[in-house]
């Protein structure tokens, strides 16, 4: 196995409401490797975004939330750094890519502008030097005629372009960690074809760790090499991306799997619906989490909470009846 | 019927719930009530709101049981006991002509909140109307919106000067004119609001139906403007009791032997060193109830918002 | 689906262009967005016909046209048969009737403040059908009709999940019991699990009302799923129109080819060549002459840049915009 370079531990994240604490992730652990692209996919509402802006800690930790568990990157626990250091590890060591690229640019700076900035804010660079990267950078990521596109505001950009000069931002200072959340979720087939191209590009060339959180399985399917599969705020199943596309172990898995119509599939069958509604945070059922909309949820789903154990080399799962439930199918 | 086949073929947590008799009525009023409950409980949440509406209501009963409450008539004189200060007798003292500062405050509290009240109500209905149809007719915005710039470029104060200078100076009047002064920007904010309400997909959807305009504007559009207004119509209410007394401190109000908060104020402005009474009760009264009014505002928004915080 | 031409469509749009005017209110510099540049649709009963394209392709504006949201510019549409232009404002409002809409965002397209059961009794109030009593009836058997629950029928929108609004918007366009329903990306809000519901629930009532759908999305994998018939829409045109096991099975048009490509599998053995288009989508307000494809088509020629092609039928019901259509087939390009 190549080296960790991230470590999240038993994260847990709990926003302060005025009912008390709410629970959005619930002791999440998984490493992510160099080089690798880690896909975590789930529904809205299950927490994958908010795992990614905890390793960040983008929220108010005074107000809006309270955080446990480790997550250790470079042998540090990021939970114990000061401000001032965790400032220096965002967009240098670990950096964001975000859905909407219209608002996570700045509208009144140049697209060059903003990759200078990101530069001399973690690079000891003169103006010049780092112009001379930013446009590198543009020239990298795609875009033509780089020199001309460096003076343009994102305004004047198509979607796709505005996704490439973000991705060129969060690449500037080669950082070791790209967290790239729902990247082409607004954009057309044809542009999300080329982004994802992009990003698996970028992640051959840098050898650095990408994690995908999308809800698209299919985006996951063509990228990534490993998976992790979340529902109301812990991880249901986690493995390869052979693993968990051809030997789901979760119903969970298997159901979104299966609700997806695939470009071949059969048109006169019904598409398999998993039944009921994801849960308000605030009313998570005890036991398993997955019981009230699961189809072999027995007495004990419902009152006893199933832990993550490990299946096989590469894929955890949790759940009681999988080792059942594995039999029959072999 | 072929809702009968339809509903055994949805599997899941709908099923079975069609087939459930449900006393409608009965289900009705439970909800209503736990709604109005939740309603309640997010408008008691916020103390300041509610500490508003105490005050509110307190000048509300000072003023209507005025006459029940005072042992004297507001306008009965007594050149006797002129300017004396806070005793048993006179709570809060007596004015220049020996009448009681307290009758003469919880009797001005009858006007000062008929004045706010009526200017509030009006201006808000008739801004209502007027940023409904600006915003749904090209012409009417046009005309609509430049009478309302023209009104907002003079001073408010300086036009209800001016407004009460050629009419006749009585509580009618009064009331007129600070409904010309606060309607323009009750109209902007409707208007703005109802923009942005207009581009809703709903409203686009009720067009699909084939709603008539009237509809859409009156059953739709207004429920969802109302919020922003509300908290204006406060607002304005709170103004236009303090214009009110300004305009009668500049002896531009409610003609003079009427005790209204202004009156009584100009009355002891002459008087500020030697009977520090007369300007403080009204004064107080007036900075509480404008206080309280303000602070109801956003609770009586998040009261009719059916949405939770 | 020869047999199809000889029936009368339910909704049929012919020659349908929708240009919006743009700047320049004093007669200066006065541009038209040419959103939808002259399309034909046919739309037969009981059949879902999948609208397809990219954003800006005027896929949308083409469903409000025919809904009625927005005026056409030019151009007849027929429902039922009948022709609409000049027809008189009541008639007009009983044809109308029978095409409802089901809206992309099941946030905004709810009224906050209207109760479900208000909502949907308020579609039968506006055509004044019934008594009170009986749109209550009404509303609460469309309501399981579309799987929600009457106690449901008090509550405000906002106390639902975005599928279950979903719901409620299907169930606002059941109750006037239209021939045609048109749905503007009604899945592409919600969840992968909630999605497998709706699209499933618009199949059932496809199936046992005999309700004709325009579906109009973006995702090519659902919509394949859904249609009968699939048409290929990019910038203000229709570019191929084919039943959906003939489009994906012989697919003509450089556009078709491209778009279907990009779409991602979920299957992680099958990796697919990519068909990457050269370039942006051009602007609407100045949409290139001749093919309007021809500035990223890979088999653009001269001609191509001067001359629009017509929609030609190259087998039963496949119809194609592209002036290489022969060479295409043949397999020379």
């Amino acid at each position: 196995m190549k080296e960790k370079i991230l470590e999240v531990d038993g994260l847990c994240t709990q926003f302060r409401t005025e009912r008390g604490l709410l629970k959005a992730i619930d002791g999440v652990t998984f490493d992510v490797y160099r080089g690798e692209m880690l896909g975590i996919v789930g529904e809205s509402g299950c927490g994958k975004s908010v795992t990614s802006q905890s390793i960040l800690r983008l929220y108010d930790e005074k107000r809006l939330v309270k955080y446990s568990g480790e997550i250790r990157f470079e042998g540090k626990n990021l939970f114990e750094l000061p401000m001032k250091q965790m400032r220096q590890i965002r967009g240098e060591k670990i950096s964001m890519v975000f859905q909407d690229a219209l608002s996570s640019l700045n509208p009144v700076f140049t697209v060059g502008n903003q990759i200078v900035e990101s530069l001399r804010i973690h690079r000891k660079l003169s103006r010049k030097e780092a112009e001379e990267k930013a446009v590198e950078m543009l020239d990298m990521v795609g875009i033509p005629d780089p020199r001309r596109r460096f003076y343009q505001y994102p305004f004047e950009l198509s979607g796709g372009m505005r996704q490439r000069v973000m991705i060129a931002v969060a690449l500037a200072c080669s950082p070791r960690l790209l967290i790239a959340d729902e990247p082409t979720t607004a954009l057309d087939v044809t542009i999300q074809a080329q982004i994802m191209d992009l990003i698996v590009d970028m992640n051959r060339r840098m050898d650095m760790g990408v994690m995908l959180i999308t809800h698209d399985l299919a985006v996951v399917a063509e990228t990534c090499s490993r998976v992790i599969v979340m529902y109301l705020g812990q991880i249901v199943e986690e493995g390869s991306v052979d693993d968990i596309f051809d030997n789901p172990a979760h119903p969970y898995t298997r159901g979104l799997i299966e609700a997806v119509p695939k470009m071949d599939g059969d048109r006169s069958r019904r598409l398999h619906q998993i039944d009921g509604t994801v849960p308000l945070l605030s009313q998570i059922p005890s036991g398993c989490r997955f019981a009230p909309r699961c189809p072999y949820a027995s007495e004990r789903c419902r009152k006893e909470m199933p832990e993550l154990k490990t299946i096989s080399a590469t894929q955890k799962v949790r759940c009681h009846c999988v080792t059942e439930e594995q039999g029959k199918e072999a | 019927m072929r809702d009968a086949v339809l509903k055994t073929d949805l599997h899941g947590s709908f099923s079975g719930g069609a087939e459930q008799q449900v006393d409608m009525e009965q289900l009705r009023k439970s909800l209503k009530k736990e709604q109005r409950q939740i309603r309640i409980r997010k408008f008691t949440k916020n103390k300041a709101s509610v500490f508003g509406l105490i005050v509110v209501c307190l000048m509300i009963v000072l003023a209507v049981g005025a006459p029940l409450i005072c042992r004297y008539d507001p306008l009965e004189l007594d050149t006797v006991n002129r300017l004396k200060g806070c005793s048993a007798e006179h709570w809060f003292g007596t004015d220049t002509m020996g009448r009681d500062v307290f009758a003469r405050v919880l009797y001005g509290a009858r006007i000062s909140l008929t004045v706010g009240f009526s200017v509030g109500i009006s201006a808000g209905v008739l801004g209502m109307i007027m940023g409904l149809y600006a915003s749904t007719n090209k012409i009417a915005d046009n005309i609509l919106m430049r009478i309302c710039d023209g009104l907002k470029a003079i001073p408010s104060t300086l036009l209800a000067i001016t407004m009460m200078t050629v009419l006749k100076a009585d509580i009618k009047n009064v009331i007129i004119s600070l409904i010309v002064v606060n309607v323009p920007s009750m109209a902007r904010i409707a208007r703005s609001q109802a923009i942005v309400v207009k581009e809703q997909t709903y409203m686009e959807a009720m067009r699909g139906l084939g709603a008539s305009r009237s509809r859409m504007l009156w059953k739709h559009m207004a429920p969802n403007i109302l919020s922003p207004v509300i908290v204006q119509v406060t607002f304005v209410f709170a103004s236009s009791i303090i214009t009110e007394a300004a305009l009668s401190f500049l002896g531009a109000g409610v003609p003079a032997p009427a005790p209204s908060w202004g009156n009584i104020l100009n009355e002891g402005k002459g008087v500020i060193y030697s009977a520090w009474w007369m300007v403080l009760f009204p004064g107080i009264f007036t900075v509480l109830t404008v206080l309280g009014l303000n602070l109801l505002g956003d609770g009586v928004r998040d009261f009719l918002d059916p949405m939770s915080s | 689906m020869t047999e199809e031409r000889d029936r009368i469509p339910v909704l049929k749009g012919e020659g349908i262009r929708k240009y919006y005017q743009t700047g320049g209110s004093l007669g200066r510099g006065k541009h038209f967005v040419k959103a939808v540049d002259g399309v034909d649709i046919s739309i037969y009963e009981g059949e879902i016909y999948g609208l397809v394209g990219e954003t800006g392709c005027g896929k949308s504006t083409l469903g409000r046209t025919l809904m009625g949201l927005t005026e056409a510019t030019e151009g007849k549409i027929r429902i039922l048969g009948k022709e609409i232009s000049g027809m008189k404002k009541g008639e007009l409002a009983g044809l109308r009737k029978n095409i409802q809409m089901v809206f992309q965002d099941p946030y905004t397209s709810l009224d906050p403040r209207q109760k479900i059961g208000d909502i949907l009794m308020e579609a039968l109030e506006i055509h004044k059908i019934g008594t009170k009593e009986e749109r209550m009836e009404a509303a609460l058997k469309i309501m399981g009709t579309v799987g929600l629950r009457p106690e449901h029928f008090y509550r405000y929108p906002h106390e639902f999940s975005g599928g279950q609004r979903q719901r409620v918007g299907l169930a606002r366009a059941l109750i006037l019991s239209p021939k045609i329903i048109i749905c503007d990306e009604p899945v592409s809000a919600l969840d992968v699990s909630i999605q497998a519901q709706i699209i499933n629930l618009l199949q059932e009532l496809r199936e046992k009302q005999n309700i004709s759908f325009l579906f109009i999305a973006h995702d090519m994998s659902v919509v394949r799923h859904v249609s009968d018939r699939i048409g290929v829409m990019y910038l203000g045109h229709m570019m191929e129109e084919a039943p959906t096991d003939e489009l994906f099975s012989r697919t003509v048009h450089p556009y078709s080819r491209a778009l279907l490509s990009a779409v991602p599998n979920p299957d992680p053995h099958q990796k697919k060549e990519r068909i990457v288009l050269k370039g942006d989508l051009p602007s609407p307000l100045n949409p290139p002459p001749g093919c309007v494809f021809h500035t990223r088509c890979p088999y653009a020629t001269e001609e191509c840049s001067i001359r629009r092609p017509d929609m030609e039928e190259i087998a039963p019901g496949h119809k194609v915009a592209c002036l290489k259509v022969h060479t295409i087939r043949e397999g020379q390009l």
